[in-house]
């Protein structure tokens, strides 16, 4: 099978896309366009041959061109494309990145061949759990519906299948995420014993929901949790952020004990500004190191993974979810590949708050915090085993092509 | 006093021109135009005001801009003229793409030799006779500020030491703020495998030598380490035969084997400066107690090798003790102080191999050795945060210049 990736070739672009992969020969990391200089562009066409699952795959890096070819699966990614036009720098989801697809690759796709369209594949991988159906955005309609499309929610929404293998991997690549960097931390971070406290709660973007949490947290009264929150607030980064959530951020700031974390530092504590590797840069150096367990606050109603449960997971960072919700989402992926589902040391909650006088009464004692810790971790190292495993030997997306649209799901 | 930075503006070049100054306000990181790409460069103006040693400062980042300016001084910075360029990603090693715009860039600066002009040729490398050259053209008012400080080939000639150490940490195009952070994670962990690590990436004689040398003590806590570098020759196009040959010879004596392409997760990508130094930082420092590494450069400038460890407080032993003397050298230039290193003056490592050996082999010994060892290092480490977070080389001359009432700057 001929598969044509629209995008300039990246070795890293490579592992997103065709991970679990046998290689025929060792993978170029550079032609001579940027031997020296990484950041050039590779506008030659490369060509990898790979074996998956008894299958033979010859893997065409063309760039924009070659969409005629009516044989090829096509493959496009919203992301990459907008990384090469230099609309966006890694893979957080901003409107650049889904305008710069819309603007300068969906009317050629619309306008390819109907054998072909039924052979491209484009990814639309952002971390937050939502299709496009809204504002002016509108993808579900503004694409042909005989064009392939996945996403990285858990629950199929329309036409977009979920894709895990890349959806893992979209935080790791490109490598300008910051994210790849968590998995060879965890053989540094587990050396690590001497914390403050028992359980953070980091804050970035305050807002009610989070609010509620860390009212509820400062209500315990425990000095083994610790509550910080981010600098990011006072950015003008999302300008009406102040207008719409003024009371509540006042009304967060009037709680006390809490940790400001402060991102523009002098010189070398200077964490630069709001893109992802400096945040994950700041989230892994910094916040990692202010407690043994962190509380992290998915947002419920997206099913999908961010990057707070991965980095998470990938580091062996201890940690819980504000909503029981994020852990049925990792049970869910252990279920979808018939993986046993292992126990969680806390019962099923609504909001973390549900469970608080178990957390206020564990970390109190050290005996129960020692064993509580233990069985969280043990859980972790469990999903972190099998998600290691699940990505390395599977391609969600392969799979799907290799059995001709018969999903995972 | 007032300077015109002939460069777009991002906070990190702040830092690399002006570390050691005192801000009311943080600079600005992010901008409407780069807040969603960080590569997307700042064509605006940005002007920062600041205080360094009591003196009022006045910086404007302009780029091509306000070169007709007589009332402040104007500093360009060759490396960082070359990447915003696209010619290059970061200082390193470069080959002639790092040389062949020096003499247009030295045209241009001359014409404007009128002006106060501060001009740094930083490029981690030792100055080769046609750079010399070029910059020894440089006169009037502009000062350059060079790394290799070996020769001494004009009175506009100047040494920053502070520009130099920033120079790696600002923009941080080769990772190597991480390995400052790393530091507080590398503490803890102490059961490494080996107690003496020798790494060997590039191959070449000197080192083979030191292989054979370490190989013949035969002690099981001495280890050899061999990168992948020769086996896929990115860096190099034209690899010599004899390097193969050392190649295979090094693998037969190797305790680790560096495979930089791994599969997946495990690919550390290509012989770029920051894929090797982040290969450097998750992989080389798990293997020993010690690294012993060479450095081809020891008396002159930093390297990445020496201060990529003392950032992470990682113990070392140079191959030279050239190395340890410059670091030394520095500490005194800034009042500080150092603990003693556990190893009398070498020339070579070969002059205490043996010593080496029977500390390494020795128990008791070994345990007092690496102690003192670790107090050198995180001493160093120590130093070396205070001297870039409270000084500046430059505006120490320039300030120094104001209070002797020079009219010149020469």
């Amino acid at each position: 099978m001929i598969i044509k990736v629209h995008h300039s070739y990246r070795y890293d672009l490579f592992w997103y896309l065709f991970h679990s992969v046998s290689l025929k020969e060792k993978l170029p990391h550079f032609t001579e366009e940027n031997r020296l200089v990484k950041n050039k562009r590779i506008t030659e066409k490369v060509i990898i041959h790979a074996r998956y699952d008894k299958k033979d795959f010859e893997i065409h890096f063309v760039g924009e061109d070659e969409w005629d070819d009516e044989e090829a699966v096509h493959i496009l990614d919203i992301t990459f494309n907008a990384i090469e036009n230099g609309a966006a720098y890694d893979r957080m989801y901003i409107e650049q990145t889904i305008h710069s697809f819309l603007d300068n690759r969906l009317p050629l796709l619309n306008s390819l061949d109907d054998t072909v369209k039924k052979n491209t594949h484009v990814f639309s991988i952002f971390w937050e759990g939502f299709t496009f159906d809204k504002n002016d955005i509108n993808l579900i309609e503004k694409i042909d519906k005989k064009i392939n499309t996945y996403s990285d929610t858990i629950t199929l929404k329309d036409n977009f299948r979920f894709i895990f293998t890349q959806s893992f991997y979209s935080l790791i690549y490109p490598e300008e995420n910051g994210v790849k960097n968590y998995y060879h931390f965890y053989e540094w971070l587990k050396y690590k014993n001497d914390y403050k406290h028992k359980i953070l709660y980091p804050v970035r973007r305050i807002y009610d929901s989070k609010l509620y949490v860390a009212k509820a947290i400062d209500k315990l009264n425990n000095p083994n949790f610790l509550i910080s929150y981010s600098s990011f607030n006072e950015s003008n980064y999302i300008p009406w952020l102040k207008s719409e959530y003024n009371n509540v951020i006042d009304e967060f700031l009037e709680i006390p004990n809490k940790v400001k974390i402060d991102k523009g530092g002098h010189t070398l504590d200077d964490w630069g500004g709001e893109w992802m590797e400096n945040n994950m840069n700041e989230n892994m150096w910094r916040i990692y190191s202010l407690s043994e367990v962190i509380l992290i606050h998915e947002n419920p109603m997206n099913d999908c993974f961010s990057e707070k449960t991965i980095s998470c997971i990938l580091s062996g960072k201890p940690f819980l979810d504000v909503h029981y919700r994020t852990i049925k989402r990792i049970h869910k992926i252990l279920e979808l590949h018939n993986i046993s589902i292992p126990e969680y040391p806390l019962p099923e909650y609504d909001d973390i708050t549900n469970v608080f006088d178990i957390l206020d009464n564990v970390t109190k004692d050290e005996e129960k915090w020692i064993e509580f810790k233990s069985k969280l971790i043990v859980w972790q190292e469990y999903i972190r085993n099998n998600f290691l495993k699940i990505i390395t030997t599977k391609n969600s997306f392969l799979d799907i092509i290799k059995y001709k649209d018969k999903s995972l799901l | 006093m007032k300077f015109y930075v002939h460069h777009y503006y991002s906070y990190e070049l702040f830092w690399y021109f002006f570390h050691g100054a005192e801000i009311k306000e943080n600079p600005p990181a992010w901008f409407w135009e780069n807040r969603y790409n960080k590569n997307v460069k700042i064509v605006d103006k940005v002007s920062i005001k600041c205080r360094y040693k009591g003196n009022d400062i006045d910086v404007i980042f302009a780029k091509e801009e306000n070169w007709d300016k007589d009332d402040g001084f104007h500093m360009l910075d060759y490396s960082i003229k070359l990447i915003e360029e696209g010619y290059m990603n970061d200082r390193g090693w470069n080959g002639d793409i790092g040389h062949n715009r020096l003499p247009e860039t030295i045209d241009f600066l001359l014409k404007h030799k009128s002006k106060k002009i501060i001009f740094f040729y930083i490029n981690w490398e030792p100055c080769m006779e046609t750079e010399q050259k070029q910059l020894s053209r440089l006169n009037g008012n502009i000062l350059f500020f060079v790394d290799d400080n070996s020769v001494k080939y004009s009175k506009n000639q100047k040494f920053s030491h502070s520009h130099i150490l920033s120079s790696y940490l600002f923009p941080d195009t080769i990772g190597l703020k991480n390995f400052y952070f790393f530091g507080n994670y590398l503490k803890y962990k102490n059961d490494f495998k080996y107690r003496l690590n020798f790494p060997v990436r590039r191959i070449h004689v000197y080192k083979t030598d030191i292989v054979e040398r370490l190989k013949k003590l035969n002690n099981k806590y001495i280890s050899v380490s061999l990168s992948s570098f020769t086996d896929y020759g990115q860096h190099e196009t034209n690899i010599e035969k004899t390097k193969y040959k050392l190649n295979s010879w090094l693998k037969k004596y190797m305790d680790v084997y560096i495979e930089k392409r791994g599969y997946n997760i495990q690919d550390f990508g290509g012989e770029w400066n920051w894929n090797n130094m982040n290969e450097f930082l998750w992989k080389m420092f798990g293997i020993s107690d010690i690294n012993l590494i060479y450095e081809t450069w020891q008396r002159t400038h930093i390297n990445e090798k020496s201060i990529s460890h003392i950032l992470a407080g990682k113990p070392f032993i140079p191959c030279r003790y050239n190395t340890i003397q410059y670091y030394e050298d520095m500490c005194r230039k800034y009042g500080l102080e150092y603990e003693e290193y556990p190893l009398q003056y070498y020339d070579y490592i070969f002059d205490i191999m043996d010593t080496l050996d029977e500390i390494i082999k020795n128990d008791e010994k070994y345990e007092v050795f690496l102690s003192k060892l670790k107090r050198y290092v995180l001493k160093m480490r120590e130093n070396y945060i205070e001297i870039i977070h409270n000084n500046n080389d430059v505006l120490d001359l320039l300030i120094n210049k104001n209070d002797n009432k020079s009219t010149s700057l020469i």
